[in-house]
C-alpha cells in the first residue's frame, strides 16, 4: 500500500462520524419479534409442529380425560368448594413473618396492632374488593414467638392465641364490614378524603357466633368469659399465664376498640383535617345520636 | 354514570353574550357538580379539636415514608440477621434489599419444570462468588447433582440450577453477607 492510500483512509477515518448510539445496531437475532408472522411474513406452522395439543398451547387442565366423562363428574358428590367465590376470605399472615416485622422494626409493639398498622407496613395487603375481610394469623412459626403484643386481627386458630397470651400479649378477632375495612388498609387516604368516620357495622348472620365467642376471642364476647377462657387455654397448654394487671404496659394491653370503631381513639363522626391538623367533631344532638354506639 | 351536558355562556370582550356549545360534562355522583359551599350557619354544628393527645391517634395511622434501620442484634427470634461482613472483606460483595433481606430468589418457569436459583446485587468479583458457591453446593451433594451456574456480570446476577435458595441464604449469613 502506498503512503498515499494510507492518508486518503487516514482522512477517510477522521472524517467519518465517531462511534455512537446513533450509527450502532443491533446483532441479528437479537431483538425477538413479539407478532405471530402471517402468510409470507413467517406464517404457516409458527415454530408449532403439524397440528395436535403441541400446536394448539392445549395443556389439559388436571382431571380432564379427552372427551370421557371425568372420573370427578361421574358420581354424584358433597360440592364442598360450591359458593366458593362468594365466601369470606382472610389472606394468611404467619406468626413467624409478624416477629419478623417486630424485629425489623417495622412494627412498634408499644401501640396496639391492628389491620391499618399491618398494611402501612408495605408487607402485607388484602383486597377488600376480593372478598377479603381481613387477616388470618396462622401458627406458623409459633414456637419462635416472643413479642408481647396487643393485636387485632379478623380470624385466627386456637394455637395462635395461645402462643400469643404465653408471652403476656393480648390478641382479639374483631370484623370489619367491607365499607370500614376500605377505610382501615389505607387510612391517610379516607382521611384526605374529608369525609366523617362512619361507624362499624355489626357482622352479618353466619359470623355473628364466630365474633361473639369468647373461645375465639371475639370483639362480642362478655370480657369475664374471654379471661376465664384466658385461664382455660393455659391449662390446656401447659403454661402459665403472665398477669396483665401487673404489668407495666397495662394500659397498651388493654386498649380496645369500641363496636362501632374503626380507628383507636377516634369515634364515628369525627372528620380528620389532615392539612390544619385538627379534628372536627359533630356537637348536633341529631348527628351525635346516629353514631352513639 | 349519568352524564349530563350544559352549554356554557361566555362572554366576549365587547361585551355581546354569545352561547357557545361548548360540552361539559356534569357527574351528579360527584361532589365537584354540588354547589359551593355556603356559610357555616347551614350546616350542622361543630367544634375544632387540636388536642395533641387526640393528634396523636391520627399520626399512627399515617404510613411511615422510610424503611426503618433493624436492630443489629444477632440474636432475635425471627432468625434475622444484620449484614456484618465490610466491603472488601471478600473479593466480591453481595448487597441486601431494600427491605434489608437476602437478595436471593427463586424463579420458577417451563410451567414448574425448571427452577433457578438467583442471587441479585452482586458486587466485585462475581466469578469469585460464582467459585465459591460452586464449591460449597458440591461440597453438600457430592455428586449426586450436577451445579450449573450462569453469571451476569453486568446486571450482577448469579443464577444456580435448581433450588439451593436455603442452602445459599445459609452460606451468605454464615459468610455475614
Amino acid at each position: 500500500m502506498t503512503s498515499f492510500t494510507n492518508k486518503n483512509v487516514l482522512n477517510l477515518l477522521r472524517n467519518l462520524p465517531r462511534l455512537s448510539i446513533s450509527n450502532l445496531r443491533n446483532n441479528d437475532g437479537a431483538v425477538k419479534k413479539n407478532k405471530r408472522g402471517r402468510a409470507q411474513h413467517g406464517g404457516d406452522k409458527h415454530g408449532h409442529g403439524n397440528k395436535g395439543s403441541k400446536a394448539r398451547q392445549n395443556f389439559m387442565r388436571p382431571g380432564y380425560e379427552t372427551g370421557n366423562t371425568p372420573f370427578y363428574m361421574k358420581f354424584p358428590r358433597e360440592q364442598y368448594y360450591r359458593d366458593h367465590h362468594v365466601k369470606r376470605q382472610y389472606p394468611p399472615l404467619s406468626l413467624a413473618t409478624l416477629q419478623q416485622m417486630i424485629d425489623m422494626n417495622r412494627i412498634d409493639i408499644t401501640k396496639p396492632i391492628d389491620l391499618s398498622v399491618l398494611c402501612n407496613t408495605g408487607l402485607y395487603n388484602i383486597k377488600p374488593e376480593d372478598k377479603h375481610f381481613g387477616v388470618n394469623l396462622i401458627d406458623e412459626g409459633a414456637d419462635n414467638f416472643k413479642a408481647k403484643i396487643n393485636i387485632e386481627v379478623q380470624w385466627t386458630s386456637e394455637s395462635t392465641i395461645a402462643a400469643i397470651e404465653r408471652n403476656g400479649g393480648v390478641i382479639t378477632t374483631s370484623f370489619f364490614d367491607v365499607n370500614s375495612l376500605f377505610i382501615l388498609i389505607n387510612p391517610k387516604k379516607f382521611f384526605q378524603r374529608g369525609e366523617a368516620i362512619p361507624r362499624r357495622m355489626i357482622p352479618p348472620e353466619d359470623a355473628i357466633l364466630y365474633y361473639s365467642s369468647a373461645a375465639n376471642r371475639g370483639y362480642l364476647a362478655d370480657p369475664e368469659k374471654i379471661s376465664w377462657e384466658r385461664f382455660v387455654l393455659a391449662q390446656k397448654y401447659g403454661y402459665k399465664l403472665p398477669k396483665i394487671e401487673d404489668d407495666p404496659d397495662y394500659d397498651m394491653l388493654v386498649s380496645r376498640k369500641d363496636q362501632r370503631q374503626i380507628f383507636y381513639g377516634l369515634e364515628p363522626g369525627w372528620v380528620v383535617n389532615l392539612k390544619d391538623k385538627v379534628i372536627l367533631k359533630p356537637t348536633d344532638p341529631q348527628l351525635k345520636e346516629f353514631y352513639r354506639s | 354514570m349519568a352524564l349530563r351536558i350544559l352549554f356554557k355562556n361566555i362572554t366576549l370582550r365587547s361585551g355581546m353574550p354569545l352561547q357557545l356549545n361548548n360540552l361539559v360534562c356534569k357527574r351528579d355522583s360527584s361532589y365537584r357538580s354540588s354547589p359551593i359551599a355556603q356559610d357555616p350557619s347551614c350546616y350542622a354544628k361543630y367544634e375544632v379539636s387540636s388536642s395533641p393527645e387526640e393528634w396523636k391517634f391520627v399520626e399512627r395511622l399515617l404510613p411511615s415514608t422510610l424503611i426503618p434501620t433493624p436492630s443489629d442484634r444477632k440474636d432475635l427470634p425471627s432468625g434475622w440477621q444484620p449484614q456484618t461482613a465490610t466491603f472488601g472483606e471478600y473479593p466480591y460483595f453481595v448487597h441486601r434489599s431494600r427491605n434489608h433481606m437476602l437478595p436471593v430468589y427463586l424463579k420458577v418457569s417451563m410451567r414448574g419444570t425448571r427452577r433457578i436459583t438467583q442471587i441479585n446485587n452482586v458486587d466485585g468479583n462475581i466469578w469469585a462468588l460464582e467459585a465459591a458457591i460452586k464449591k460449597y453446593l458440591t461440597r453438600v451433594y457430592g455428586d449426586k447433582k450436577i451445579i450449573a451456574t450462569k453469571v451476569h456480570e453486568v446486571c450482577g446476577h448469579l443464577c444456580i440450577h435448581g433450588d439451593h435458595v436455603s442452602k445459599v441464604k445459609e452460606w451468605l449469613l454464615k459468610k455475614g453477607l
